[in-house]
């Protein structure tokens, strides 16, 4: 009896039960960029359904959205609650887009349909890092979970930053903010989940194959990069892009190279040519500004001398995106 | 369809920046026009999300009539949350930037016999940045933003119709292509939700 009392009260067990403590909490702290790469690990293998708000620089629409991993692929379904009503469902293969009836999509939904679309980039934190500094931000609650803040801001002014929280006990994301990178205070679009469940097991089997058919948009994702879409015929190139960004899609039409998407795995800018039916004598500049979108456009003469029409759209500063405009270089 | 003087209006009461005559106006407007309950709704839940904060915990006044009686007579007003947060939201929050967001700016060079006098007038776009920047930002453009149709209307005895429509065309066009893109192939609920709550008839 005295042993045992003696075992528990020498201050030898005080230090020792000190260490494990000081040990297990420095053990399950993780770095920001730790955080980063577990969210990105458990987005793509964990089935979760929510309610989310998206504000995105306009309006506010709440979504409801549905993830479930099926032998280790994963299938997304989302749809707003209120307002046109449009549905996406999305495998790693495809995408494929319900709109209403009354809905302005609805008569962009062919045009854009079926081309190919190429997927090279998946999220790098380590090409991540060399475009942003990644750092720990104060803690929040949000859908009444604990969430641990990240920062995710850009090394130059070309690009916007972005802030998220990730939810501690499943590293999903809760909260994300897309930031002016002129001023990180001012929010240019947002998104938080209200409601979120994990879910346990498969989930149901969303029939994407059955609802292509009847969809007004259907996109195929073919894991094959530019360089293997032989006969895309493509007579002009992007020769100026913000350090970090990398080819991330292309669209053809007819074989002929119609986008190219270009990543940083944070930020995307898609730069689109298309002819032009009459020659104007005269330079045309026209930019739209969409909550944190800005659309570009103006004309040039391609190296044969048709008149063609540039147009990059991107959650990019205005001059970035303007610079993109201007490098855009055709070749015979 | 609500007015843009109505919209600054209102714009101007939810910031706490509204005169007592403003704030009367918007009020008598708020118990009449269900349109316009619905922007005020609308600001206040984006403020309320950008707080983290519910939606659900934005109450919309039932009786706007009162609280125009209730109005002081001198000096401005502030119904319903305290200026400095306001304020604060709508420098830093973003609310300024979504009610700005729709500014489209224009710079025609079009159908001139004289393209280099035309370029005198207004500011010409070489390759470099900074002079695409200051394109941008010179007084002509940035201080004057004019809407999508104005300059259209103003050119239209140049311009063909069909060329303006397609040029509006392909700009919606590589928008959407843009969202698509991204969905499918970044594979992020961002971009899942943005196209789901793209409304471009509102945004343009």
């Amino acid at each position: 009896m005295t042993d045992t009392k003696y075992r528990f009260t020498h201050p030898i067990y005080y230090c020792f039960v000190i260490v494990v403590c000081v040990l297990g909490v420095h053990g399950e702290e993780r770095t920001a960029t730790e955080w980063v790469e577990a969210m990105h690990k458990a987005q793509s293998e964990m089935g979760f359904e929510g309610t989310l708000e998206i504000w995105n620089g306009i309006a506010l629409t709440t979504i409801e959205y549905c993830q479930y991993v099926i032998d280790g692929k994963v299938q997304v379904k989302a749809k707003p609650s209120e307002g046109p009503q449009r549905e996406i469902n999305r495998t790693d293969k495809e995408l494929s887009i319900s709109f209403a009836a009354d809905d302005e999509f609805h008569e962009f939904g062919n045009e854009l349909s079926g081309d190919s679309l190429s997927r090279l980039f998946p999220p790098d934190i380590a090409t991540l890092s060399e475009s942003y500094d990644i750092a720990k931000m104060p803690d929040q609650e949000i859908a009444d979970r604990d969430a641990v803040g990240i920062s995710i801001m850009p090394k130059q002014a070309d690009r916007h930053g972005f802030k998220i929280w990730i939810d501690k006990s499943t590293a999903l994301l809760l909260r994300m903010e897309m930031c002016d990178c002129d001023d990180a205070r001012r929010i240019l679009s947002m998104l938080v989940f209200t409601e979120i469940k994990v879910l346990e097991g498969s989930g149901p089997v969303l029939s994407v194959a059955e609802e292509t058919k009847e969809s007004d948009l259907s996109v195929s994702i073919v894991n094959e990069d530019e360089s293997d879409s032989s006969g895309v015929q493509a007579d002009w190139e992007a020769s100026y892009m913000p350090e970090g960004f990398k080819l991330s899609g292309i669209k053809s039409k007819d074989g002929v190279l119609m986008h190219r998407t270009y990543s940083d795995g944070m930020n995307a800018v898609t730069v689109e040519i298309r002819p032009m039916s009459t020659k104007l004598n005269g330079e045309l500049h026209i930019e739209k500004i969409v909550g944190p979108t800005i659309i570009a456009t103006r004309n040039a003469l391609d190296a044969r001398g048709r008149p063609q029409i540039i147009t990059v759209v991107g959650d990019l500063p205005r001059r970035t995106i303007w610079k993109i405009s201007e490098g855009v270089k055709f070749e015979r | 369809m609500m007015s843009d003087s109505l919209k600054t209006s209102l714009s101007a009461f939810v910031d706490g920046e509204a005169s007592t005559d403003e704030s009367s106006q918007v009020l008598q407007q708020l118990a009449e026009d269900e349109e316009l309950r619905a922007e005020w709704k609308n600001y206040h839940s984006i403020a309320a999300v950008l707080r983290n904060e519910g939606i659900s915990n934005v109450q919309v006044p039932t009786d706007w009539d009162a609280l125009a009686d209730a109005l002081p007579v001198n000096g401005d007003v502030l119904p319903f949350r305290s200026r400095n947060r306001v304020k604060n939201m709508l420098v830093h929050g973003g609310i300024g930037a979504g009610l700005a967001a729709c500014i489209m700016v224009a710079m025609f060079f079009l159908f001139t016999d004289n393209p280099s006098e035309s370029a005198s007038n207004l500011a010409k776009t070489n390759a470099t940045e900074d002079s695409v920047s200051n394109a941008l930002t010179s007084q002509d453009f940035a201080q004057q933003p004019r809407s999508f149709d104005s300059p259209f209307e103003m050119s239209v005895s140049v311009v063909p119709p069909e060329i303006l429509a397609d040029l509006h065309q392909m700009m919606l066009d590589a928008l959407l292509a843009h969202d698509i893109s991204r969905s499918g192939i970044e594979q992020s609920l961002l971009h899942d939700a943005n196209i789901i709550s793209r409304n471009v008839s509102q945004e343009l």
